[in-house]
């Protein structure tokens, strides 16, 4: 049995035989953005720019309430674009500037 | 499709059956956008991976499973090298190390990813979201013949219920048992008993009664 | 390079071990004993690899089978269950 204090050291991703909601075999069509999400990250990891381990890390890093909240393509744009700006491809502000345009345009867009 | 005026292109495939606009598919467009903008991707480069993603689906593991029911040779390589086997009838090899898992009378397979949602993609598409859920990866490992039951799955105490934590390179496949009455069939008839639950292993094969 | 450790039938044992950083030993498995069900080849150190770094030299991968009455003592499934899992061998030691 460990003691509670390595129970610190396990990762919010890390599940096996951990108590959590009851378990129900649901699913959904995947929805067009999440298989764009899904494609990006394919190709990013063939170009070398994208490491899977580097993804999961990033996700481990959501912590506890994010993880269990977003879902997961959720987690995946948010440790993508994580991971995007640790290797010098894009700046925050880019992206920053990036989403209120995208936000803008679609408020036009009606 | 709306009509983007704006300066960068929208290089979206139809949105229409999306849910809401989510900061998180605003960042999804936003990534993409620049990721194509600074050229480390193209838009062909994108194309070509949504047509690879549409190529990839349970048919692709069922051929394998009907033609390891077929041909003893094939099923002799399934169990030496499984990512062989699937190279050997054209199927996208790539990234995949694949394990295949033979159900018997003695033993009954059943995969999980406890850590993320490690996934044979290229045999068996995106995974249901049961799949990826934290309530399977946890229970399946402790309790797994109560996970089974909840897909109507129930095996004597005389039948080893083997279950598989995917946790790191390895990628695996349930070959189901062959099921009783299709001696006989070609591969094609063979592969419409094999669904995608059946090679994650919570489901047997449909019966012939099934289809 | 040398020689992958360990052989199939190779009674090992899960390191007890609780790093900080990013690994592929599930928790749950940490401090079992097992046997080694099938050597899968050299893969690079996902440890290294979740930093940017190479993951080189590339570490032999095992699968080792744990009963289900080891790793869950209460388990209330049937004594013959199994579970087997894909261990990294700087996780392993020989169980003597």
């Amino acid at each position: 049995m460990v003691s509670k204090s390595l129970l610190d050291f396990r990762g919010v991703h890390d599940l096996g035989g951990v108590l959590c909601e009851p378990f129900a075999p649901d699913e959904h069509d995947y929805e067009p953005w999440e298989k764009r999400v899904h494609a990006v990250r394919e190709l990013l990891a063939t170009k070398g720019l994208l490491r899977v381990d580097e993804l999961r890390r990033a996700v481990e890093g959501l912590g506890d309430e994010k993880y269990q909240r977003l879902s997961y393509y959720e987690q995946w744009i948010w440790a993508m674009t994580q991971i995007m700006l640790e290797r010098g491809i894009m700046t925050d502000a880019e992206i920053g500037a990036r989403v209120e345009a995208v936000r803008a345009q679609l408020a036009s867009d009606g | 499709m709306h009509d983007h005026t704006h300066h960068h292109p929208h290089p979206n495939q139809p949105d229409e059956e999306d849910g809401p606009f989510t900061e998180y598919r605003l960042l999804e467009i936003a990534l993409r956008e620049l990721l194509i903008e600074k050229d480390v991707i193209t838009q062909a480069e994108l194309h070509k991976t949504y047509r690879m993603m549409d190529d990839r689906g349970p048919h692709n593991g069922a051929r394998m499973v009907a033609k390891a029911w077929s041909d003893p040779a094939y099923l002799d390589l399934m169990r030496r090298d499984a990512t062989a086997a699937a190279k050997s009838i054209g199927l996208e090899p790539t990234w995949l190390n694949l394990i295949a898992l033979e159900n018997t009378d003695a033993v009954h397979n059943v995969v999980v990813c406890t850590l993320c949602s490690c996934y044979p993609w290229p045999l068996l598409g995106l995974p249901p979201d049961w799949y990826k859920s934290r309530a399977y990866r946890s229970d399946v490992v402790q309790n797994p013949r109560k996970i089974l039951a909840e897909f109507g799955t129930t095996l004597p105490e005389t039948v080893e219920v083997r279950v598989h934590d995917s946790s790191a390179d390895m990628r695996y496949l349930v070959v189901p048992k062959r099921p009783e009455g299709t001696e006989g069939w070609s591969e094609e008839e063979l592969a419409e008993l094999v669904t995608r639950d059946s090679m994650i292993g919570v489901v047997p094969a449909l019966a012939i009664e099934d289809l | 390079m040398a020689d992958p450790l360990f052989k199939v039938g190779d009674m090992v044992r899960i390191r007890d071990a609780y790093p900080i950083g990013h690994c592929r030993t599930p928790f749950y498995t940490r401090g079992l004993t097992g046997e080694i069900e099938r050597y899968c080849g050299r893969f690079a150190n996902p440890e290294e690899l979740a930093y940017r770094r190479d993951g080189q030299p590339a570490v032999p991968l095992y699968r080792v089978r744990l009963p289900m009455q080891k790793i869950w003592p209460d388990y209330t499934g049937a004594p013959l269950d199994t579970l087997e899992v894909e261990i990294f061998e700087h996780w392993l030691e020989p169980d003597d």
